[in-house]
């Protein structure tokens, strides 16, 4: 399945959160990178068709989609960010009325959620209420809510965003699974997600696509472009510019920094290995705060 | 569909919280019943067993059909004593051979509990022969002064009360305490009120609504299914209160005979148009409750829809059903008939009607806050729909 976006645009008021963007998905992990703000959910809010873009065009296998259509629905599984779901509904519950929405028949529900229940690691929990869930097992929930019905296209909205490392690492081996044969879009600020898991990476900046390609191609673009510094007790820091400063790290006396820059930032810097946060610095360059 | 309307009601109506408030208003609700038995009962000031068992026996011998061997033998039970206590006759101690404890309490309890009723019943007959024949020598006066419309009116007038009569008599203390009795009326509206006003408002709350409005049956079933489940719990706790008010008249009030009686058995409903029995009225009653409880509905999930969040659409409810309540109160026909708590306090529609002119056609007042009400439901059913629909935040 091929999902492609062409010059989708986006304005509240006079404000432009999207500025034409055009990008492609196919099967496989895509991780949408940015920063907060940079128009990432407006943009799943369209793919979705719960906000409506003000020009553009989203094409499905080369025909252009009907947002919102049974079809197109049928197609779709979505977890969004920071979902509540029903504090006094029962997990497994819960499952039954979300497949009771995507139209699943009785008979195959009962089956599917058990087994949903089961691949999330939900089976202690089935009983519980869900505002009795912790955040991890409630995002668990969430992407098997997503998957009841086995969607082609799996799209996740900050999904890692306030769990612990432990779950943070459970989920992505969660989303990992269930990726196979899927497009799946996993929208984040969280640079270490995509990182483990996505094989195509999209950053998005200021309502523009900064970049995409895979891990490898964006490190190779900036390869030559990171620098390390280092700098022993006493010595100042007045001349590095932090904006560009992707680590900072005391070992002993000395201080390592880490800089992303066009240029050479001080005489004493080094050239060093690229990971994929310095990408997405160099890309997101806008916030000079 | 059935199962998204389970799954809503569940979300919305069946929870511990509605379970354990329903319980206890339905207890809160029986208490008040005895208590206006209390207050209205025959008896109330009369707290003697006494009266009770001489009640008992005489109604025994006086109910059923008014024949005139049995009006007789009243007038020859009540009359003498009367006399005795219009002569001053009587002592304020025990006596024997009275039907209670002397003979100023026979006196007035033979008069609270018999004649009124009997009296108004005999008379009846000829107060309806007496509107017929007015409304007969109207028609006759306006058709010659060319008012086809008065002498319509004039016409229904006296085709409604043309051969009335009051054949029988019961106690219908229990039926008309029960008709007027308005305290479980409240008790629907505000659980109505709290269980309406987050039917739209939690999807909000909780994000739900970007999964709903990402599922195929998220929308249009989705909405139909709220509706439903919000309608099914007006239908439920509107039954199962007017029930308990049933239940708990006949208890208190020992029996509810005359329910087969016409409705202007009761002296408040002297001047109805409606030909129906007591029975048929209580449940006309509770059917123009359920459809002004439905309108009520209808507003507080607008509210709900259109809201931020569960408080502030509460306290907006709040306040809009103060001011319904308000202009309800406001002596204004034309605020009332648009005021679905005319259905909700439905009797008062049907005691004395008047006619509003339709092509000269009159057509009756109380059919009004019906249509009225519906027209709250449809355009309800459209905006929300419309809003519910769309969806979209652009």
């Amino acid at each position: 399945m091929k999902i492609k976006l062409i010059d989708i645009c986006k304005k509240y008021g006079k404000q432009e959160v999207l500025k034409s963007v055009s990008m492609e998905f196919s099967e496989g992990v895509y991780g949408l990178l940015g920063k907060n703000g940079a128009g990432k959910t407006t943009l799943i809010g369209i793919l979705l068709g719960i906000i409506k873009a003000n020009s553009g065009e989203i094409l499905i296998d080369g025909k252009p989609v009907r947002s919102q259509s049974k079809e197109f629905l049928n197609k779709i599984g979505y977890l969004p960010q920071y979902p509540q779901f029903y504090k006094e509904m029962q997990v497994y519950e819960f499952l039954c009325y979300m497949a009771a929405l995507k139209g699943l028949p009785k008979k195959e529900t009962k089956n599917k959620v058990e087994w949903l229940i089961e691949e999330v690691n939900l089976t202690d929990a089935k009983k519980k209420k869900v505002g009795a869930l912790s955040g991890g097992m409630r995002q668990r929930l969430g992407i098997a809510q997503a998957m009841l019905n086995e969607p082609e296209i799996l799209i996740l909205d900050e999904p890692t965003a306030g769990l612990d490392p432990q779950e943070r690492i459970r989920f992505r081996n969660l989303i990992s699974k269930f990726a196979k044969n899927r497009t799946v879009i996993l929208v984040t600020h969280i640079v270490s997600d995509v990182e483990y898991i996505a094989n195509q990476v999209i950053i998005m900046d200021e309502g523009d696509i900064a970049c995409q390609g895979n891990i490898e191609e964006l490190e190779n673009s900036i390869t030559g472009k990171v620098w390390e510094v280092t700098r022993n007790k006493g010595q100042d820091m007045d001349d590095l510019d932090f904006s560009n400063v992707s680590n900072l790290k005391r070992e002993g006396d000395n201080t390592k920094v880490r800089v992303v820059s066009d240029t050479l930032p001080t005489k004493d810097a080094i050239i060093t290995s690229v990971g994929l946060e310095d990408v997405f610095l160099y890309y997101c360059k806008g916030d000079k705060e | 569909m059935r199962q998204l309307v389970y799954y809503e009601s569940r979300k919305h109506f069946l929870t511990k919280q509605m379970f354990v408030m329903v319980l206890i208003l339905l207890i809160v609700n029986a208490i008040k019943i005895s208590s206006v038995f209390r207050e209205q009962s025959a008896f109330t000031d009369l707290n003697e067993d006494c009266f009770r068992e001489a009640y008992d026996k005489l109604y025994k011998t006086y109910k059923g059909e008014l024949t005139d061997k049995k009006l007789k033998d009243f007038m020859d039970l009540y009359q003498p004593i009367k006399d005795k206590v219009d002569a001053g006759a009587y002592s304020t101690k025990a006596e024997k051979g009275a039907l209670t404890i002397n003979s100023f309490s026979d006196c007035l309890f033979l008069g609270r509990c018999f004649l009124d009723d009997i009296e108004y019943e005999t008379a009846y007959e000829d107060y309806a022969n007496t509107v017929v024949r007015n409304a007969v020598s109207n028609i006759s006066f306006f058709k010659s002064k060319k008012h086809s419309f008065e002498a319509n009116v004039n016409y229904k007038i006296a085709k409604a009360f043309y051969q009335r009569k009051l054949a029988n008599f019961y106690n219908t203390d229990g039926f008309r305490s029960l008709l007027y009795y308005d305290f479980s009326t409240i008790i629907i509206i505000l659980l109505c009120l709290y269980g309406c006003s987050s039917v739209f408002i939690k999807e909000e709350e909780t994000e739900m609504h970007l999964l709903l409005k990402t599922s195929v049956k998220g929308k249009g079933a989705s909405f139909a299914a709220k509706i439903t489940s919000c309608m099914l719990f007006v239908f439920f706790i509107c039954i199962l209160f007017s029930i308990e008010d049933y239940t708990f008249f006949f208890i208190n009030f020992g029996n509810m005979d005359g329910f087969s009686e016409p409705l202007y058995i009761l002296e408040g409903f002297k001047d109805t148009l409606l030909n129906i029995n007591l029975i048929s009225f209580y449940i006309l009653c509770v059917i123009s409750k359920l459809i002004g409880i439905c309108g009520f509905a209808f507003i507080f999930m607008m509210v709900s829809l259109f809201g931020k969040n569960t408080l502030s659409v509460l306290v907006v409810n709040i306040v809009m059903l103060a001011g319904i309540i308000g202009t309800y109160t406001i002596n204004v026909s034309t605020l009332k008939y648009v005021n679905p708590l005319s259905l909700v306090f439905g009797r008062k529609l049907f005691m004395r009607q008047e006619f509003i002119k339709l092509h000269n056609y009159p057509l009756s007042n109380s059919l009004l806050p019906y249509i009225f009400s519906g027209i709250i439901i449809m355009i309800g059913i459209a905006l929300m729909s419309r809003r519910w629909k769309r969806g979209v935040k652009s």
